[in-house]
């Protein structure tokens, strides 16, 4: 019995920082893409991840991806 | 007034896709902009339910106005 892990779907998640709150600290807003393949590498979508941070009008503060899978028990 | 880029590609079975960017930079270029597109049919990254992304058609910007009545 083996469990297969078996993705789903992916999406390229760019975290910029609006501004600030009234009490100081960082606010961060999530721009989100979907139909990321999973198989993509993580150098492609990191290398898309700042180009699209570039055309933005606030400063990126992280790329990253999330990957939904699913486990099969095979 | 909120702004959204809009960036139009054509997949693999001719069909448009558009890929959406809020809050873009205010003086966006096309140049800048075909450079990320170009970057982004390179490197192959995204897919379409009806194929992957081979050409970049346009992009736009769009502008969105909400007035609240008082």
């Amino acid at each position: 019995m083996a469990i297969v892990k078996v993705p789903q779907s992916s999406r390229l998640i760019v975290t910029v920082q609006t501004g600030l709150s009234a009490t100081g600290s960082a606010v961060f807003r999530q721009r989100s893409f979907n139909n990321l393949k999973p198989d993509s590498a993580d150098s492609d979508v990191h290398a898309v991840g700042v180009a699209l941070g570039g055309l933005q009008l606030y400063p990126v503060e992280e790329i990253g991806r999330i990957d939904d899978t699913q486990l099969i028990d095979q | 007034m909120t702004k959204t880029l809009e960036m139009v590609f054509r997949n693999a079975s001719g069909k448009k896709v558009t890929l959406s960017l809020a809050d873009p930079k205010e003086d966006l270029t096309k140049a800048q902009v075909d450079v990320v597109m170009q970057e982004i049919i390179s490197r192959n990254i995204f897919t379409s339910k009806t194929g992957e992304l081979t050409q970049s058609v346009e992009a736009r910007i769009r502008t969105r106005d909400a007035i609240a009545l008082v």
